[in-house]
């Protein structure tokens, strides 16, 4: 295989693929991308861990058709650096590759072609939806899928794409991150889609729609979703299993709440969380007419205190929270008013944004019992 | 007057512990020996002298020697030994409230408040008191509650504190007690003192400094300050400053929280049924969930791990662990061990010979406050309320009075259980092992 591509189209499309592959595989062959030609002009790369498959298709000048697997890691390391200026490619005995950009000069190792895994094969993407509405929703729910393996449902997203609007839901058991967009407007389009999906590849889709404008296609069989983002498309195993009844977890009878400031909350929070002990990282709420006072304390350390002024004239609660779950959704909201909707110490407390827009968000948080 | 730090250390402790209710072995060459009776771990002054038994060894290889010298031979007791540590705490308690338990036999006291306001109570130092008289007399104290004999070092920095310790036990003219907390005299100690045996100097400073010529604790003292911290860290300059006499180090009266509770024992016996592990390891998570519980904490990773013996030469070796985090922190034993079994079944391989077998718990956080379970919390907290009621009751009426079903107790003695062939009675956490004086 010999093929010329620019030196910028090489790094995006491998900055795309690299994310998946592992650095430390169990299986080595994993470590490489596999570059074949597509017709004279085109080439396509491809990365995948076996759940996750990524396939970039990008313009080249292919001079001889065929095939090469080449190590990611490397490839990627020598692209960043490489001049701006056309790349060429060419492949040699026993799979190398030799890789030249004006008066740069590099062989790579590689593998056969045969012993690259073959990825699940792209089936179609029927639905269509915004890259930007998907985005936010990814954005808005991300932080609260588990990190722990212990929990497999838990490791990804519920995704419900149907004819009324499309919903994400995140939890990792202590909290629940909600979106919900009724008006898809004419961006969604085509069968309903419900799925599980993985953390990791709702974190490629990020870099796959970050300033992509336009709409993603989606499709999904038993085991797989698809996703084609312009010339780009993602295969992912979904993940099995239940997730659990969210809807029982969505607060219906918290009776009273606050509005505050989102920067001020956050920056409370923060200034407070400083004194929290560093492995519960709680903090009090004690919330009282017209004032919402935060504190935290360590035996060993010492205590902060910081009052906010809120519009509230119910009873006295107090309410203890993992300053780090709030710190996640004040975060992404960032600037605007928030709603901080409660019952009493022991119930799930609802945040949203008070801010008028086309999404339903809401983080529900589990208190800590104080 | 500047702060004075006693580091106080029982000579010998576990012999030491053994003599308090077995009078027959004072003056007797005695060795303790480690779990399954194994290795030797400790030894009384009189087997210190005799060639040949030297700590760490296996007992099988100085058997001829423990027969052609009398020697007494005992199992470790950990009851005895935890509950007599217990003690001399508490009676050190008594001179200054600024106690740092340092290890099972040692304790530093930060007396410098002591000597400076006198206390009204039977305890306090009068003007006329040295140092050594205080010594002496903490000494006698010790020695009259709990039976255990003690030497102390008197000195201005925890570093310094050890170091007089370590000179009261060997320099028998100073009858366990020295005061290094005036400057006369610190020298000639520190240049006695070879730099390998200050503390925090381990194996690898040791090689480092006499490798630029540093062979005492007089010249330890002495070097740049910078050559310390470049080539030392922070630890080793504050290891050079604390020789100077600048204390660098407090007291710690409340123990660092624990990042880690680990429980794990060699097998008395080889195991090769996955049964005989899984009863081991659910003993062991028993084990380790009450230490937990008893911390106040609740656990956030779970590691199990088995190993053959990997001092054999005949058996095929094998060692694997598994670990997992746990999305929701718990104290409750059913659930850690469902984590712990599944580790095992994941990890356990037939064929092999399996010597030892282990549970940790990690990513410790204190169980109170805990975010409270988005599902299913009404049934932790009632997993939670059983093991406080367990805890309450075994803790009123004996470990083991309530247990698991699947968790086999103390008696039930399986293939896995740790050989004590030597040991010596429970005398103060049992009723059954009391002393008993003949008539």
């Amino acid at each position: 295989m010999e093929f010329s591509i620019s030196k910028n189209a090489l790094q995006k499309e491998l900055g795309f693929v690299q994310g998946i592959v592992e650095k430390k595989n169990t299986i080595p062959v994993l470590s490489n991308i596999l570059i074949e030609s597509i017709g004279e002009n085109s080439i396509s790369i491809t990365g995948t861990d076996l759940d996750v498959t990524i396939r970039c298709q990008t313009e080249a000048q292919v001079r001889t058709p065929g095939s090469m697997c080449v190590q990611a890691r490397k490839l990627f390391d020598i692209a960043r650096l490489l001049p701006d200026a056309p790349v060429e490619f060419k492949g040699e005995d026993n799979n190398w590759a030799t890789v030249k950009c004006e008066r740069s000069n590099f062989r790579i190792a590689g593998v056969a072609r045969e012993s690259y895994p073959e990825v699940p094969s792209f089936q179609s993407t029927p639905v269509k939806l915004s890259a930007e509405i998907f985005k936010t929703f990814i954005d808005r729910t991300i932080f609260a899928i588990t990190l722990e393996e212990s929990r497999y449902t838990l490791s990804g997203a519920k995704f419900i794409l149907n004819k009324s609007g499309a919903r994400m839901v995140t939890t990792d058991g202590h909290r629940l991150a909600y979106i919900e967009r009724q008006d898809l407007g004419k961006s969604a389009r085509g069968d309903g889609i419900d799925a599980l999906i993985p953390r990791k590849t709702l974190a490629e889709l990020t870099k796959l729609t970050t300033s992509y404008e336009g709409e993603i296609s989606l499709g999904a069989d038993a085991n797989h979703i698809y996703f084609e983002v312009g010339p780009r498309h993602l295969v992912s195993r979904m993940l099995a299993g239940q997730f659990p009844n969210y809807e029982m977890v969505m607060p219906k009878t918290n009776d009273k709440s606050i509005t505050i400031d989102c920067t001020l909350l956050n920056q409370a929070v923060r200034r407070v969380a400083l004194m929290a002990d560093d492995r519960s990282r709680a903090v009090r709420f004690h919330i009282g007419p017209g004032v919402l006072q935060i504190s935290s304390q360590t035996a060993e350390e010492g205590e902060a205190r910081e009052s906010l002024q809120v519009e509230y004239a119910g009873d006295e609660t107090q309410i203890g929270f993992n300053a780090q779950y709030l710190q996640d959704f004040l975060g992404i909201v960032g600037n605007g008013q928030v709603a901080l909707e409660f019952k009493d110490s022991n119930s799930q407390t609802q945040l949203r944004p008070m801010a008028e827009d086309d999404y339903d968000y809401r983080y529900v948080v589990m208190p800590m019992r104080l | 007057m500047g702060s004075v730090y006693a580091l106080i250390d029982a000579n010998n402790f576990y012999v030491s512990c053994e003599r308090v209710f077995d009078p027959r072995l004072h003056h007797k060459p005695t060795i303790i020996l480690s779990n399954n009776d194994g290795c030797i771990i400790a030894r009384s002054e009189e087997a210190k002298q005799i060639p040949g038994l030297k700590m760490g060894v296996p007992l099988f290889q100085v058997e001829h020697i423990i027969d052609a010298c009398g020697v007494e031979i005992l199992s470790s007791n950990y009851a005895v030994y935890g509950d007599m540590s217990q003690r001399l705490m508490w009676s050190l308690g008594a001179f200054t409230p600024a106690l740092e338990v340092y290890s099972i036999d040692e304790a530093f006291l930060d007396l410098t408040g002591c000597l400076n306001n006198h206390r009204d109570d039977h305890y306090s130092r009068d003007d006329e008191e040295t140092l050594d008289d205080l010594g002496r007399r903490i000494k006698r104290t010790v020695r009259q509650w709990t039976g255990l004999p003690v030497s102390i070092g008197f000195a201005p920095t925890k570093t310094l504190a050890k170091l007089a310790n370590h000179l009261a036990k060997r320099r028998p003219e100073l009858r366990g007690v020295l005061d290094l907390t005036q400057a006369d005299g610190r020298e000639e100690a520190l240049a006695q003192t070879g730099v390998e045996k200050v503390w925090g100097i381990g194996r690898a400073y040791a090689k480092l400094l006499q490798d630029a010529g540093i062979t005492t604790a007089l010249e330890l003292s002495r070097v740049d300050r910078r050559w310390a911290r470049q080539r030392m860290t922070v630890v080793g300059a504050r290891i050079v400053e604390e020789l100077r006499g600048v204390s660098c180090l407090p007291i710690e009266c409340c123990p660092p929280p624990k990042r880690s509770i680990t429980c794990s024992r060699s097998f008395g016996m080889i195991v090769e049924s996955v049964d005989e592990l899984r009863e081991a390891v659910r003993f062991y998570t028993a084990r380790a969930a009450v230490k937990l519980r008893r911390g106040g904490l609740a656990a956030g990773g779970v590691t199990v791990f088995i190993q053959t013996n990997r001092f054999s030469r005949e058996d095929e070796q094998y060692a694997n662990a598994w670990t997992t985090e746990l999305a929701l922190p718990t104290d409750s034993t059913p659930e850690l061990l469902g984590w712990t079994l599944e580790g095992l079944k994941r990890i356990f391989k037939t064929g092999f010979r399996y010597k030892k077998a282990g549970v940790m718990l990690h990513g410790l956080v204190p169980a109170s406050p805990l975010t409270i379970r988005a599902w299913d919390d009404k049934a932790f907290q009632r997993s939670r309320r059983l093991m406080e009621t367990i805890d309450k009751i075994n803790g009123k009426f004996g470990r083991d009075t309530l247990r698991f079903g699947a968790v086999s107790n103390d008696e039930s003695c399986g293939r896995w259980r740790t050989r004590f062939a030597h040991r010596s009675p429970r005398y103060t956490t049992r009723w059954s092992d009391l002393v008993q004086i003949a008539n």
